[in-house]
């Protein structure tokens, strides 16, 4: 964060230094210039030919590395160089812009420009785009060569699914915009693109269905982008935490996802995508609380199973939240409550046990913890053997030792793994946080501390919006029609409508009618069976 | 505006601070979890000696490996203390238990049987009144001996004594029904109830009493010392009366519709041998009293009906022939009807109607009760108790002919 805003100072006078300037007409003169404006990089690639069609002194700039010399060399190349002068119609298009003719009649590129002024050149250069100058002309000629080396399109490694696409995003936006479209063929999925990071100049593009999503939503998200004053964007969490709402909530108020399914069905909902380029993790806006609990995989697999885990999401979620803080409140408060048997064990295995409770619950939990953020940062190679390690020595080992009791164990570990069913890491972070305030409120007040910890959590959601809609949609506002997708999920032929807050003018879905013998069909008369 | 409310906020959380009324945190360790609380008379002087039986958790629990592996074995501990109110004794109680004496787990309220003669009436108001304690925890009369003994009583398979108690009540209640589960809230109930007396469920030490509190007693399979559920205490004005064994405490609980299941043994064919007998479990049982008043003078009806099964015969009968099955139907009825009888007598002996008909006669004639409550022992004593039982045998069993021939 101080780096970056010394980096600001440091850079905050170039973008104003080459700023409005258009080119020159000498060839030389303004290679000569792109050189030095570029600090005489090395992968600055200046190559000078003469035209063949107009006789003419040329050159090419443009950066190695981040264009298809195959493109530069057939297309742009060849084609200009070949040919020789046409004296009849030389004479009769000398005087007409030679940067015209070539780009209209000599370039078979399918994207070409003509760029006036250096700002717009060095954008385009520095995207990959290739130069051509040519001597005499003030301008220059941009086609696009994009190119270089990218990762190919790959399993998403943070969103695993059983059945469903195996695609993920990849680091470049144009993939990604790709994949998007591939699914959503239709005129109507509109793309807004920005330029965002004064010196990153990092494409984003905002995706949206035209007639679904709310024009409110994408003014609003238009609005937000177009706002946002910053050196660099590297990946979508700054541009997340630029626009988000209430950014000092623990809850995460923009849904990111790696599954271009996710945004595609996020789009039919009504929802914006906003693309990052360098980045696998697209943001959806707006977003509600139970997009967290929801896997592109409930829509997969048959619905009763979907009903089913997401149940059983929603029962680990509230047990990661609040295992050890009902533990401990129970143990150290309401020990009436406990059956009888239960309690002679708790209290046989916490006879030679040193600390309190809530000291305890605190020791494994952040052993835990460690050992997970552990986990991610190991080298893969040995990751998983140093887990599996600290787990038996912190888990085993310290019950043996007497130091810490075996429910105490089974309760951390389940809440641990209670915690990774959720299909949204980011969610799956703010809980972590939560436990651990509603695990001291548990030791001070013990269940009166849970039930208030747990009311200040619920107003606090209930409270926030994203991108105007409220967070706790369709619980608070309660929306009847929209709670066949929610916590349950209804079978296709009920999902009839998008959530109605998100897609505001446009909620109905017709999503065909339910399968029915040929016969029943005939008279239903329905015309997309199947 | 932001921050206002912040400040708000925090103000709100420190005021929570001094709200909390259950700020007593305790940890496991400092508790002493108490499975049974007995209470006997003090022989000379007014007041109480309270007997507590404290689980040890760490030799309960078979997998406990925390610390404290190399204490003794014996599961509960029992300390006692005298004082003129229970109260008391639980806080003098503490010079001797190390740790804080822990109420909400009590399973089981034990009286000792010189006490229960005297008056038990007044005994219940702590119970009633301590929020650790809770309403639903049983009562028994320890029979024959006080309660403090046979709190020491080490049992084995449940080593928790009070639970061994509580599972032999639970399950001699539900299959062989002589006896019943009586809850604080019950006795607090039929004590400020409409002419209602107490019954409670006795409880008594087989063989040697001294023997029962070594570990010894664990150590044979013949033990030294048993506990046994035995009998109903009959209660008149908070005091105990008579004991109903067998056949009495079976009536006792048909009247009072508790009937679970049990086995009626009935002579089987005419002849008076006492060998040739039938067995018939009861599966159904249902009881009404309905009160009729007749020229002011109340009366009762209890109305059985009960069903059952052949389970055991041995004497040669064919159960497939239907004037067999009714005649055993027939003598069932008649040792059915015998039980009540005994029972009710045994009640109206006392003049204490343990039963409740005073609060049948005032659900259905309120004002003639309102006339008779002030003397309604002596009205009941005198009371027309008309007995009606119907009987019905439905299955013999996998077989209908024994192999027994005549």
């Amino acid at each position: 964060m101080i780096k970056r805003r010394k980096l600001r100072s440091q850079t905050s006078q170039q973008p104003s230094g080459n700023s409005v300037s258009p080119l020159g007409t000498d060839l030389k003169a303004n290679l000569q210039r792109m050189n030095r404006s570029m600090g005489h990089s090395n992968d600055l690639v200046i190559r000078e030919f003469r035209i063949g069609y107009v006789q003419e002194d040329a050159a090419i700039a443009f950066i190695d590395n981040l264009v298809d010399k195959k493109i530069i060399g057939e297309f742009v190349l060849r084609s200009t160089m070949s040919g020789t002068a046409d004296s009849e119609s030389n004479a009769s298009e000398r005087d007409i812009d030679v940067l015209d003719t070539i780009k209209n009649r000599i370039l078979p590129l399918g994207e070409a420009a003509i760029a006036k002024e250096w700002n717009e050149l060095f954008a385009a250069v520095l995207n990959g785009d290739t130069a051509i100058f040519v001597n005499g002309y003030a301008g220059a000629i941009i086609v696009s060569t994009h190119g270089g080396e990218h990762r190919s399109v790959e399993e998403p490694s943070s969103e695993v699914l059983i059945r469903g696409p195996k695609e993920g995003f990849t680091e470049s936006i144009a993939t990604n915009i790709s994949l998007v479209r591939r699914r959503l063929k239709t005129r109507n999925l509109w793309m807004d693109g920005f330029k965002i990071g004064n010196v990153t100049q990092t494409n984003v593009g905002i995706l949206y269905i035209k007639g679904i999503a709310g024009d409110k939503t994408v003014e609003e998200v238009k609005r937000r982008l177009a706002s946002i004053e910053t050196d660099g964007v590297l990946e979508s969490g700054i541009v997340e935490e630029f626009i988000r709402d209430h950014p000092f909530s623990l809850f995460p108020t923009m849904y990111n996802t790696e599954r271009p399914d996710s945004v595609a069905a996020g789009l039919l909902e009504g929802r914006v995508a906003i693309l990052i380029d360098g980045t696998p993790f697209v943001l959806l806006a707006p977003t509600t609380f139970f997009m967290f609990f929801q896997s592109p995989e409930d829509h997969y697999h048959n619905f009763q199973f979907a009903i089913f885990i997401r149940t059983l999401r929603f029962v680990a979620f509230l047990i990661s939240l609040l295992g050890p803080s009902i533990y401990v409140a129970a143990i150290s408060f309401h020990q009436e409550m406990i059956p009888t048997s239960l309690l002679l064990s708790l209290a046989a295995q916490r006879e030679g046990v040193p600390f309190p409770a809530l000291i305890e619950a605190f020791l494994m939990e952040a052993s835990f913890e460690i050992l997970r953020e552990a986990g991610v940062r190991m080298p893969r190679a040995i990751g998983q053997a140093v887990s599996i390690v600290g787990a038996i020595v912190l888990g085993q080992a310290a019950v043996q030792a007497g130091i810490v009791s075996s429910a105490m164990v089974i309760v951390v570990s389940l809440t641990g793994i209670a915690s990774f069913t959720m299909p949204a890491y980011n969610m799956g972070i703010s809980i972590r946080m939560l436990r651990f305030m509603l695990m001291i409120s548990a030791g001070l007040f013990g269940f009166f501390g849970i039930a208030l910890g747990g009311l200040i959590i619920t107003a606090h959601l209930c409270s926030i919006r994203s991108f105007g809609i409220p967070f706790m949609a369709p619980f608070a506002p309660f929306i009847a029609a929209d709670q066949k997708d929610t916590l349950l999920r209804l079978p296709r032929w009920f999902l009839n409508t998008r959530p109605r807050l998100i897609s505001q003018e446009n909620t109905t879905r017709m999503n065909g009618s339910k399968p029915a013998p040929p016969g029943d069909a005939a008279e239903e008369g329905s015309p997309d069976e199947n | 505006m932001r921050t206002r409310s912040a400040i708000s906020l925090m103000l709100i959380g420190l005021l929570l601070i001094p709200l909390t009324g259950c700020w007593n945190s305790r940890e496991l360790r400092d508790l002493s979890i108490i499975g049974a609380i007995g209470i006997d008379k003090l022989p000379d002087k007014p007041g109480y000696k309270v007997s507590f039986q404290i689980i040890n958790p760490s030799a309960v629990t078979t997998t406990g490996t925390g610390g404290g592996g190399g204490q003794s074995g014996i599961p509960v501990t029992v300390y006692t203390g005298n004082g003129r109110s229970i109260f008391e004794v639980i806080r003098k109680t503490s010079g001797l238990s190390p740790r804080q004496l822990f109420f909400s787990h009590i399973r089981l309220i034990v009286i000792g049987e010189t006490l229960a003669r005297e008056d038990l009436s007044n005994l219940f108001d702590f119970f009633e009144r301590s929020h650790e304690i809770r309403l639903t925890t049983k009562l028994v009369v320890s029979r024959g001996s006080s309660a403090e003994q046979l709190l020491q009583v080490l049992t084995p398979l449940e080593r928790i004594p009070s639970d061994a108690i509580y599972g032999k009540l639970e399950s001699t209640k539900s299959i062989w029904s002589e006896s019943m589960i009586t809850g604080v809230d019950d006795v607090i109930n039929r004590l400020i109830g409409p002419g209602k007396q107490l019954l409670i469920s006795g409880v008594r030490i087989l063989g040697d009493q001294d023997k029962g509190g070594e570990k010894a007693n664990l150590d044979k399979t013949k033990l030294p010392a048993e506990i046994e559920i035995k009998g109903i205490a009959l209660f008149k004005n908070g005091r105990l009366e008579t004991w109903l064994d067998g056949g009495k405490a079976r009536g006792a609980l048909r009247i009072q519709d508790k009937m679970n299941s049990s086995v009626v043994t009935v002579p089987c064919k005419d002849r008076d041998d006492p060998a040739a007998i039938a067995a018939i479990e009861i599966t159904r049982s249902r009881t009404k009293v309905k009160a009729t008043v007749v020229d002011g003078e109340p009366a009762f009806r209890v109305y059985v009906r009960e069903e059952g099964n052949v389970g055991e015969v041995s004497c040669a009968v064919d159960l497939s022939k239907k004037e067999a099955i009714e005649e055993l139907e027939q003598r069932w009825r008649s040792k059915t009807k015998q039980e009540i009888r005994e029972a009710i007598e045994a009640a109206q002996s006392r003049s204490s109607d343990v039963y409740g008909f005073g609060e049948v006669l005032n659900r259905s004639y309120p004002r003639t009760w309102k006339k008779l409550e002030d003397r309604w022992s002596e009205v009941f004593a005198d009371c027309e108790i008309e007995v009606q039982v119907e009987s019905f045998i439905r299955r013999s069993g996998m077989r209908t002919k024994p192999y027994i021939k005549e």
